[in-house]
């Protein structure tokens, strides 16, 4: 898997606030970002990106995605990038601060010992 | 968030760690009022260790003794804390003493378990003091056995430690702990153990899930404050430099380590970051605050005497950089020393590179081309403008 300015990318919690800036400042500055996920399911799309519940029903509209840019409040971040590990997601980006270190634990144990194309896992110091 | 001792025995008693009978006070009178079978130990409940040598445990005979100590403690500060509680506990004899912890290792990104006899902790080196296993999968009781035999602890005390220590791993799981220490575990003669101190240190990032624990804060300890209150957001440079001549601002720590990398590989001598994130402390800036706060920044860069040139490479989406752009030259122009927002300023503004990635770049050189800044919207072509300067 090599990441491209062209791969397409799911962003997770695309409808708390840092994701519909995250998700709107991506996609204007020429990414491809080709959906979202949402808790609150679907509802108005976020600069023309559809939202889904579940990240596999994302990848059921708009094919394989490799790539996750995961924008949750912080302690759902280990729930939804495990979800991203279970629908095949490899590359996970990990906006969110103040994750509990002993969750992040749990998140890099995991991450080796996956079947398929070596996983990345990185973590966004800052936005920007 | 350090948790007292009276707290860290509460979770001990939750989770099966024996713990010796207490009860606690909060003021020298309600002594009279303990069920406790005397001789007791008074212990002053502050967050500093070494408690007994300053005076903050006293061991008390009788109920008189026991309000005079009481009143000593509750008027002695350790380490400036005065104590708002006060333990009582019925005395234990202990044979032996016993250290146990469990932290984290953010170099093995694993939890590891330490131990030590109460001897080895006066050696000099460390890895004397400590006895150390790493826990590598899930956790097992048989860590812990592991960690008494490195100890050296004989056959009939390895069960009884290794199970305190399985109830500690359960608590350092399941309430995200950063920390949690027994120091020391007492022995007594009959061979049971006995946790005659705790230390529970919770991880901050995680206290929001565990309402119980912020219970124990919220009497005593104002959980801290956001770094960046909304009305004034403070701003403090990032990194200086003091023989630097580059003022740098940037709207990200990202932007601005790659702005002053860029800087030094072309031979440029930055002086001083000045970073203002979107999103800080949790919440996201308004453009407002925003604006506030890149307004303070410029001011705070340009006072600075060393500075030649100020170098702002902000990236904004397109909508922004047009107030981005108006907001740079009304920080810049003044009459009579007053900014048009009403800012006083007595020293001239250096000349100033703007990189805004994102905009209209002809349409703001059109619009701006009197100020003294130079417009651009690659990061190389500023970096060699700025160094120009100097």
């Amino acid at each position: 898997m090599i990441f491209t300015p062209n791969s397409p990318i799911l962003v997770q919690g695309i409808t708390t606030p840092l994701g519909r800036y995250s998700a709107a400042a991506m996609k204007a500055y020429g990414m491809n970002v080709i959906a979202g996920t949402s808790l609150s399911g679907e509802g108005e799309a976020i600069a023309d990106i559809p939202i889904c519940t579940l990240v596999e029903q994302a990848l059921d509209c708009t094919g394989a995605i490799e790539t996750s840019v995961i924008c949750v409040e912080p302690y759902a971040v280990l729930d939804a990038a495990l979800e991203a590990i279970a629908s095949g997601l490899r590359h996970l980006i990990l906006v969110a601060r103040g994750v509990p270190p002993l969750d992040m634990l749990h998140l890099l144990k995991k991450a080796p010992a996956l079947p398929g194309p070596r996983m990345r896992v990185s973590v966004a110091r800052a936005f920007f | 968030m350090d948790l007292l001792e009276y707290q860290a025995k509460e979770l001990f008693r939750e989770v099966g760690i024996p713990i010796l009978p207490s009860e606690y006070i909060d003021d020298p009178r309600q002594v009279r009022r303990l069920q406790l079978p005397y001789p007791l130990v008074l212990k002053s409940q502050v967050r500093a260790v070494e408690r007994a040598k300053a005076g903050g445990i006293r061991f008390v005979e009788n109920t008189i003794d026991a309000i005079a100590a009481a009143r000593a403690i509750f008027s002695l500060p350790i380490l400036g804390e005065y104590p708002r509680v006060l333990l009582a506990e019925t005395r234990y004899e202990a044979e032996q003493e016993l250290f146990l912890a469990i932290a984290l290792d953010y170099q093995l990104q694993r939890p590891v378990l330490l131990g030590s006899v109460a001897d080895n902790l006066r050696k000099k080196s460390q890895q004397d003091r400590l006895e150390q296993v790493v826990v590598e999968e899930e956790f097992s009781p048989f860590y812990a056995r592991r960690l008494a035999i490195a100890m050296g602890l004989e056959r009939g005390m390895v069960e009884s430690v290794s199970a305190v220590l399985a109830k500690m791993y359960h608590l350092f799981v399941t309430k995200d702990l950063n920390r949690i220490e027994i120091n020391p575990l007492g022995v007594n003669p009959l061979g049971e153990v006995m946790a005659l101190d705790g230390k529970i240190t919770v991880n901050d990032e995680a206290l929001g899930r565990h309402p119980d624990l912020l219970a124990f804060t919220a009497s005593e300890y104002a959980v801290p404050e956001q770094q960046f209150a909304l009305n004034t957001i403070e701003c403090r440079p990032c990194w200086i430099d003091e023989g630097g001549e580059i003022g740098v601002l940037c709207n990200g720590i990202g932007l601005g380590m790659t702005t002053w990398d860029l800087l030094v590989q072309e031979k440029g001598k930055p002086a001083c970051l000045w970073a203002i994130a979107t999103e800080t402390g949790g919440t996201l800036l308004s453009t407002e605050e925003w604006l506030n706060a890149f307004e303070q920044g410029l001011a705070q860069l340009a006072a600075r005497p060393q500075i030649k040139v100020i170098l702002i490479h902000i990236l904004c989406r397109s909508t922004a950089a047009e107030r981005l752009a108006c907001a740079i030259s009304d920080a810049i122009s003044t009459e009579n020393g007053l900014t048009p927002s009403g800012k006083f300023r007595l020293q001239p503004m250096p000349p100033l590179v703007a990189c805004l990635v994102g905009g209209d770049l002809d349409a703001i050189q059109s619009q701006f081309d009197e100020l003294p800044v130079s417009w651009t919207n690659r990061l190389d072509a500023a970096v060699q403008s700025a160094i120009a300067f100097c």
